[in-house]
């Protein structure tokens, strides 16, 4: 695996495949913690740290303890717990060793618990199935790029959207648009906008 | 079938202990601020740990 | 609240899409077509009401202090038995839906309604309320599936996902009949809107619907707030006649 397969891998992700236009995943942040740049980047940083941690965990776990035993049924409820202790342990350990990272990005971390693009993206890692033309570890390591892609795409769209939407409130909306309806429409405006990159990897 | 049943105990053991060593883990004074002002109105997850705080 | 009320009050009421906003990711995602849409539907109410049933026997056994551990295991469950279900019964649903499947298990509606009712009611009351949750869910998906399909291919087709009841797949509604009877050799998909198709479709869509909703509730908050006004008004008109004719009264009097 070359350098330049795993920069493709990441454009992809982030921009082509994006998680929040495309894939439909996250859009309860999406539409819930917007309302605020600062609150937006929090999240997003939140996102991307347990995005990566989770991924790469759920793929070892799969390939070294679930194929192995045949016991791949249990994907579901082994990912969604290991995502869950994860956030709880990653919340504990900035709550006790960092106030500055906490405060800014450990607020919004009991919200990833249930976020679908957590689970969404691992669950991804192993329906594309990276070991039937890899090695095993070359997939670790493509797993583990596409979810930092996926991270990374999430935070530019959370970012994007909420200098949007601080704009949109200012702005004169008919009453029955306020709020969700319109946010939705500048959603598929920007989605429109991303169908333009399909084609660039 | 036994690894099953290990991985899935302790998988849980493990949720079950962050979860409760988590919530015993007092949130530092000045982070209470920030919390409020995260607008928590907008989302309505349930998991979050916050909303439990509110009620209890 | 009778148990009819506690069955249909998230059809309108209540709605878990369009008054809450619950689940925004599947209803953006697989509502594609009204098939898709309408199977989706069918798995969120078998793993809603199966696991209210289950948490409201185990309510008194699990410890209050592990309560979303607990929940977040039994969905599980379920969302893996459904999993299989799918696979083994209607395989192309469960190709088409991918990975929104296991994605059940984080849908902000099933841990919402344990938390908020499976938790603290009967198991009748909780299968009841499950299940017209989960129908009130179904009900915004098919409704979204409808509109985007409609407006996408001019028909709404059955049978391509989900194989029950019919041997081929067969089109419940098109606009084909009503054009044909003025021009010969017209076919409505030539002319649907794609874009209905695609991503950007699906967030138009439900903002276009979720705007109508609201439209409707303010004109009817308006309409409620003139009758408002004109009762007062007709009431202090009939306080100043009555005045006026005791002021009458009492100067006839004084004559």
């Amino acid at each position: 695996m070359d350098f330049a397969s795993l920069g493709a891998a990441i454009i992809f992700a982030m921009l082509i495949n994006n998680v929040i236009l495309m894939q439909f995943l996250g859009i309860c942040p999406f539409l819930g913690v917007s309302k605020r740049t600062s609150s937006a980047i929090g999240m997003s940083g939140a996102v991307l740290f347990v995005m990566v941690i989770a991924s790469m965990a759920a793929y070892l776990i799969y390939y070294y303890i679930l194929v192995p035993y045949n016991i791949e049924y249990l994907q579901i409820i082994v990912f969604i717990l290991v995502i869950a202790s994860l956030v709880q342990l990653v919340e504990m350990v900035l709550k006790k060793f960092s106030k500055p990272l906490y405060k800014s990005l450990g607020i919004y971390l009991p919200l990833i618990t249930t976020n679908c693009a957590i689970l969404g993206v691992a669950q991804g890692n192993i329906i594309s199935d990276f070991p039937s033309t890899m090695s095993v570890g070359a997939g670790f390591v493509l797993a583990s790029v596409t979810a930092l892609g996926t991270g990374l795409g999430f935070g530019l769209i959370m970012f994007a959207f909420s200098s949007i939407r601080e704009k949109l409130e200012s702005s004169n909306v008919p009453e029955s648009w306020k709020g969700v309806p319109i946010s939705l429409v500048v959603a598929g405006l920007m989605s429109i906008a991303f169908i333009g990159l399909v084609g660039i990897v | 079938m036994w690894p099953a049943i290990i991985l899935i105990v302790s998988l849980v053991a493990i949720y079950i202990a962050s979860y409760i060593l988590n919530k015993r883990t007092p949130i530092p004074e000045e982070c209470r601020e920030a919390l409020d002002e995260a607008s928590c109105s907008a989302c309505s997850n349930f998991s979050c740990s916050h909303k439990v705080e509110e009620e209890e | 609240m009778t148990k009819l009320q506690n069955l249909t009050k998230g059809f309108f009421k209540e709605n878990p899409i369009f008054v809450y906003l619950l689940g925004m990711c599947p209803s953006l995602a697989v509502t594609g077509s009204f098939e898709t849409a309408l199977g989706m539907g069918i798995l969120v109410v078998f793993v809603l009401t199966l696991s209210n049933v289950a948490i409201s026997i185990f309510r008194n056994l699990i410890p209050t202090e592990v309560r979303t551990p607990a929940y977040i295991v039994i969905i599980a469950t379920f969302v893996t038995i459904v999993q299989m279900l799918t696979n083994a019964f209607a395989l192309d649903l469960s190709i088409a839906l991918g990975v929104f499947i296991p994605l059940i298990v984080v849908n902000c509606l099933i841990l919402g309604r344990a938390e908020a009712f499976a938790s603290k009611n009967s198991i009748i009351d909780s299968a009841i309320d499950g299940f017209g949750m989960g129908l009130g869910f179904t009900l915004g998906l098919v409704v979204i599936g409808i509109f985007r399909e409609f407006l996408a291919t001019g028909g709404i087709m059955y049978g391509i996902y989900l194989p029950f009841f019919v041997d081929a797949p067969v089109t419940l509604f098109s606009l084909d009949w009503i054009i044909n009877l003025f021009a010969t050799d017209f076919a409505i998909t030539d002319y649907g809107l794609k874009i209905f198709t695609s991503p950007a479709g699906a967030f138009m869509s439900i903002g276009l619907i979720l705007s109508f909703i609201n439209f409707r509730r303010l004109r009817k908050e308006r309409k409620i707030n003139i009758e408002k006004q004109k009762m007062i008004e007709e009431k202090k008109r009939i306080a100043l006649e009555k005045k006026k004719a005791k002021e009458a009264l009492v100067k006839a009097g004084a004559e």
